[in-house]
């Protein structure tokens, strides 16, 4: 029996380090045959330890056993069960974070006893409150030691959960003067001039650079020459200038003091519109 | 922020909870607050003076500019600001609204506002039978005496939050929505008055923050109104 304990913990201990994300039934079932069977009393027991979880939930098809080390055994060992509860909540939620309503209609505690388990939680470094830049104002949780997704941190993007307009102003000048230089380029050769020039203290990926690329071309900035995968953008011709086009007089003459001096009629030759639009014209 | 117990503001907030009205759900409050700071209210004075502190000295001219709350510059308008910002996070304990900007405030030119937008929205309740005030009257008649005899109206001044139409518990699929502060400086206590309306497809489950002695019962009927016992099931 001690045998069979001693196996089962080594294959947990194994696939935990080589981050297998647990073992399943099926995997146990090969490893231990005929001996299966005395496995869930085994299973019970390290569950009760806390030495073991069982995961299951969204994303998962089958049931998984995952080893817990010691020191996360310990810190789990001091909380109750409703503080478990809790935790259990927020590190389903994963990188997303959970928010605190959503917490307290899936484990149905009252306020007062779900904050003091966030309380306790946030004291033992097991959760943390993050700032979302989707949702300004509501209280999310996470797992202490998670980093929060793009959409939640929003990236290069945003300083202090705000937008940072001059940090995307400077980029995508740098975007266009790269552009300019390599003349017909795709996106990889703009991604590594950018990152070439070192003008960013954080690191840009080439999505975060397609961002940029894809803000220039609507921007009318660049232009995009293939519309596929492995397009090529160069700098756009700068646009013409069409503020003019306001300024043409249309067909009818808008005063009444030409058609007066011209005897009740006008025309293009004698029209003191156009003369007077002319004038200002060729000037 | 301390909720101060009033028994007939409760009563108030207790019929505006999850309240049906036809296809819509209100969900509305009218709570008092002492301006009394609790421990997670001094923390927030505290990093707002900082977040002062560090404005000012980046950019000194920004800082003798007016918000929709006074001067910056002013102690009194960051005191204000912290009681306004104190009280969203009183009413809304699911929601931090700790780093809201004073420009998404706005002051009201009075009480006549509020009481306008009130009669407009809540037109429907105000004959609605199943409400009656301990001293009779009808809904409308009453939030207004129990605001009156909590906050003296005459000597407040009103402000409203904008809501930022992302995340805040008036943008979400809110149909339409008010919320006023009724700040009267000499008793330092808030008044805030707030009401949101959702399509009833949208509420499947109650979304009430407040404890549970405000929460209605909810029962198998299919009437727009719970019960006019209401009223008479507060412990």
């Amino acid at each position: 029996m001690a045998d069979v304990k001693a196996r089962l913990e080594q294959m947990l201990k194994d696939d935990h380090a080589s981050g297998g994300g647990g073992v399943t039934n099926e995997q146990l079932k090969d490893a231990f045959g005929d001996e299966f069977d005395d496995l869930p009393a085994i299973i019970n027991e390290l569950i009760n330890t806390d030495r073991m979880e069982l995961l299951q939930g969204e994303g998962r098809t089958t049931l998984a056993y995952q080893w817990i080390p010691e020191d996360r055994a310990a810190r789990l060992g001091e909380l109750t069960n409703e503080q478990r509860l809790v935790l259990q909540v927020v590190e389903r939620a994963d990188t997303s974070g959970v928010w605190l309503r959503d917490i307290k209609s899936a484990t149905s505690m009252q306020q007062q006893t779900l904050n003091k388990a966030l309380k306790v939680l946030e004291s033992r470094k097991l959760v943390k409150t993050v700032r979302s830049v989707q949702q300004k104002t509501k209280k999310l949780y996470m797992a202490y030691d998670l980093a929060p997704t793009r959409e939640v941190s929003g990236g290069p993007w945003y300083t202090d959960h705000e937008f940072d307009h001059e940090f995307v102003s400077a980029i995508k000048t740098v975007v266009v003067s790269c552009v300019k230089a390599l003349g017909n380029c795709t996106l990889e050769d703009i991604h590594q001039a950018v990152l070439g020039t070192k003008v960013s203290t954080v690191p840009l990926s080439i999505s975060d650079v397609q961002t940029v690329v894809e803000a220039l071309l609507a921007d009318s900035q660049l232009e995009r020459l293939h519309a596929s995968d492995d397009a090529r953008f160069k700098v756009a011709k700068p646009c013409v200038n069409t503020d003019w086009v306001a300024e043409v007089p249309s067909g009818t003459c808008p005063w009444p003091r030409c058609r007066a001096e011209n005897g009740g009629t006008c025309n293009a030759e004698s029209c003191l519109y156009l003369d007077a639009w002319l004038d200002e014209a060729s000037t | 922020m301390k909720l101060l117990e009033n028994p007939r503001l409760s009563a108030l907030t207790a019929f505006l909870s999850q309240r049906r009205l036809g296809e819509r759900v209100l969900d509305g409050r009218v709570e008092a607050f002492s301006c009394k700071r609790a421990g997670e209210d001094k923390k927030l004075a505290k990093e707002l003076e900082a977040q002062f502190a560090a404005e000012s000295r980046n950019s000194p001219s920004s800082m003798e500019a007016s918000s929709p709350l006074g001067a910056l510059a002013q102690p009194a308008t960051r005191r204000l600001l912290v009681d306004l910002i104190a009280t969203l996070n009183a009413s809304f304990p699911d929601h931090d609204f700790s780093n809201l900007r004073p420009e998404q405030f706005c002051r009201e030119a009075g009480a006549q506002f509020a009481v306008r937008a009130c009669a407009r929205h809540l037109a429907e309740l105000a004959t609605a039978e199943r409400f009656r005030a301990p001293g009779g009257g009808e809904f409308l008649d009453e939030l207004w005496a129990a605001i009156e005899e909590a906050i003296q109206l005459r000597e407040c001044e009103v402000y409203s939050y904008v809501p930022d139409g992302e995340s805040d518990p008036f943008s979400e699929g809110a149909l339409w929505s008010f919320n006023y502060f009724f700040f009267n400086k000499r008793l330092k206590r808030i008044v805030y008055l707030s009401c949101v309306a959702r399509s009833r497809q949208l509420c499947p489950s109650p979304f009430s923050d407040v404890e549970d002695e405000y929460r209605i019962r909810q029962d198998d009927s299919q009437d727009d109104f719970v019960g006019g016992d209401l009223m008479f099931d507060e412990d």
